[in-house]
């Protein structure tokens, strides 16, 4: 017997997803993924001022503003390129924000937190295998992660807003040693959750296209575009949004009587095809011999932040090197693109300036490329093709899988919609 | 064909322990003073209800910085659009117990936008606010955006702004919630303990018609 599921709210950390699959014969035959945060940020952004787009636009996400600051600076053109101390925080936040998704994000799913993450949202998972010392260590690992990341940010936070551009190096030092901490702690319980559920290396794969513009120094600096049958440079002009299946139109526009839509998110193409990103495709692109399942993104997201915090020392000495203040400069009329680094993948900016005023913003987030919608062609998403054709033992059991699957993508939405 | 649909705003254990009666009476003493239920209703304990409309989550992004956990029940409705954050399943007015109400985020007033659906109606994010907002104990405006799109709406709430709200802040109102008391408020609609920040402050640029421009945004041009 067939049946429809849905789970709604669907979320963690970031953005307000419903997830509806069809269950036939223990396996998901149909998957719908629907972003339900409207934001309208695009077309917020068309006639305004320059400093005030910037103003706006960087604080289009809590979780990756950083990305989208820089990002918003270069498509605007009010900097050049990123000085070594903007390179330095934009690792910082994407180190920070691996390991705030690991423990509050990916971690739920397995582990029966004690005090819970705030807004546990979707209960508790009905298939925790680590017995009650494990969990307790896990719980306790979560509560010191969670301090350490705390007293890391904030040393940033007072050492970098006296002027502009400048830190305080020495002070920084003690935010590196934080994140050190938490690292390790963080790589106890990710080697603990890798043997304890080791049938999550068979689950939620089925990506073959994968693709990242690179810009992470040291860790993604190379961009590629992979499939099974070639990898090539990808060039931004082929980068498309489908918005078949969005409440939206192409000029961000809404359209609740497009009868086939079902997502506020719209789906971002690279020559006409949907492809994954994220720690995952910055592995492979790396060269590295990844699998794509849901134990196999968890274990790219803890590569990934540990080669970054490896690199983070070297940045802070160029950073410190600068001496004088970031130097913005007024923004000249022009089409500009810019794409920075995040930790779920890229965010892409561009945007047309006449006259100092915004006449056209366009933003195309991780989350248009992983959890977007089906394409016009009946291509699925990332996320839909790893729902599909996964087993499922019953009712309960497919919301665990399906919790598990969605929360690999990192489901951050919030600056998508 | 079987269809079926998970709760769409749960009880979450972010803050618990669930508030025993003595905890319950020290909290809302003197609003269950006031406010007597003889119905035979099922009641649920509540600390307080969130409401997270159209943002960045910022708001929630400084809650995960807090390191101390206080014992505060707590509802999460994470947005009032396109059916989410509140369905039939939800019983508005089964809500017996007080409770503090947090709003988050941008509200729309207007139709066709950010509207859920409940028993037949259909509601604005603001009505939803509206309807809670009639037991709450005190309406608490986090972060720039609530506080901008509601600062007309409401004359007695206490406004917190900043984009994100400091997570101290948060911490502050938590803490004062569990010791069981409303926060106080001073001058603006801003709690007694809130500093507000040096910046933005700005100055008069020549030919800007004597309008103020944040110093932030000048500076480097």
């Amino acid at each position: 017997m067939a049946e429809t599921m849905v789970i709604n709210p669907l979320f963690r950390v970031g953005g307000k997803l419903e997830v509806s699959v069809r269950i036939e014969q223990g396996i998901i035959s149909k998957a719908m993924v629907s972003g339900l945060v409207r934001r309208n940020f695009e077309s917020g952004l068309v006639g305004e001022r320059v400093d005030a787009a910037w103003h706006k636009a960087a604080r289009l996400c809590a979780f990756c503003g950083e990305s989208h600051r820089f990002a918003a600076e270069k498509a605007l053109g009010i900097i050049e390129d990123l000085t070594p101390l903007d390179e330095f925080l934009l690792a910082f936040n994407i180190a920070v924000g691996h390991i705030k998704n690991f423990y509050c994000n990916i971690l739920p799913d397995y582990v029966l937190f004690k005090r819970g993450v705030p807004f546990i949202i979707g209960g508790e998972s009905a298939d925790i295998r680590f017995d009650k010392k494990q969990n307790d260590l896990n719980d306790e690992h979560r509560v010191k992660v969670m301090r350490e990341i705390c007293a890391a940010i904030k040393v940033v936070k007072d050492n970098r807003s006296k002027k502009i551009g400048v830190i305080d190096a020495l002070k920084i030092e003690n935010a590196i040693l934080h994140l050190k901490t938490a690292y390790e702690m963080m790589c106890e319980d990710h080697d603990r959750l890798c043997r304890m559920y080791e049938d999550m290396y068979a689950v939620g794969g089925g990506s073959t296209n994968f693709i990242d513009f690179g810009g992470l120094p040291r860790c993604s600096e190379k961009a590629a575009a992979v499939t099974p049958i070639k990898s090539v440079v990808p060039n931004l002009d082929k980068v498309t949004r489908d918005t078949i299946r969005c409440w939206r139109d192409d000029r961000g526009k809404i359209c609740y009587e497009n009868k086939s839509a079902y997502s506020h998110l719209f789906l971002a193409e690279y020559d006409g095809m949907p492809y994954e990103m994220g720690a995952i495709a910055r592995q492979k692109i790396k060269g590295k011999k990844v699998r794509c399942s849901v134990m196999d993104r968890i274990d790219a997201i803890t590569e990934e932040c540990g080669d970054i915090i490896h690199i983070l020392p070297e940045q802070l000495e160029a950073a410190g090197k600068m001496g004088e203040g970031k130097m913005y400069r007024r923004p000249s009329d022009g089409k500009r693109i810019a794409v920075i680094p995040a930790s779920g993948g890229s965010v892409i900016h561009s945007c047309r300036v006449v006259g100092g005023i915004v006449k056209e913003y366009r933003i195309t987030s991780p989350c248009n490329w992983n959890l977007g919608p089906q394409d016009v062609r009946g291509n699925p998403s990332p996320v839909q093709t790893a729902l599909l054709g996964t087993e499922v033992p019953d009712r309960e059991g497919a919301e665990v899988v399906v919790s598990r699957i969605v929360h690999s993508f990192v489901p951050c939405i919030y600056c998508g919609g | 064909m079987n269809n079926w649909k998970t709760q769409t705003c749960r009880e979450t254990d972010a803050f618990v322990p669930i508030l025993s009666k003595e905890q319950e009476e020290a909290l809302f003493g003197d609003f269950l003073k006031r406010k007597k239920h003889q119905d035979d209703e099922q009641e649920c304990v509540i600390g307080f209800i969130w409401i997270d409309g159209a943002g960045c989550g910022g708001e929630l992004a400084s809650v995960m910085e807090i390191e101390r956990v206080y014992p505060v029940k707590c509802i999460y409705m994470p947005s009032v659009m396109n059916g989410v954050g509140i369905t039939d399943e939800w019983n508005l007015e089964k809500i017996k117990t007080p409770y503090f109400l947090l709003v988050s985020g941008g509200i729309s007033f207007g139709r066709g936008e950010m509207e859920t659906r409940y028993k037949g109606k259909i509601l604005t994010s603001w009505e939803v606010i509206e309807k809670l907002a009639v037991e709450a104990v005190q309406v608490i405006l986090l972060g720039d955006c609530a506080c901008e799109c509601l600062k007309k709406k409401f004359k007695n709430a206490v406004f917190i702004p900043g984009c994100p709200v400091k997570s101290e802040y948060l911490e502050m109102v938590f803490k004062e919630m569990s010791q069981g008391s409303v926060l106080k408020i001073g001058v603006d609609g801003l709690p007694v303990w809130y500093k507000k920040p040096n910046v933005g402050v700005g100055k008069v640029r020549k030919n800007s018609g004597g309008k103020k421009q944040q110093r932030r945004f000048v500076r480097g041009w």
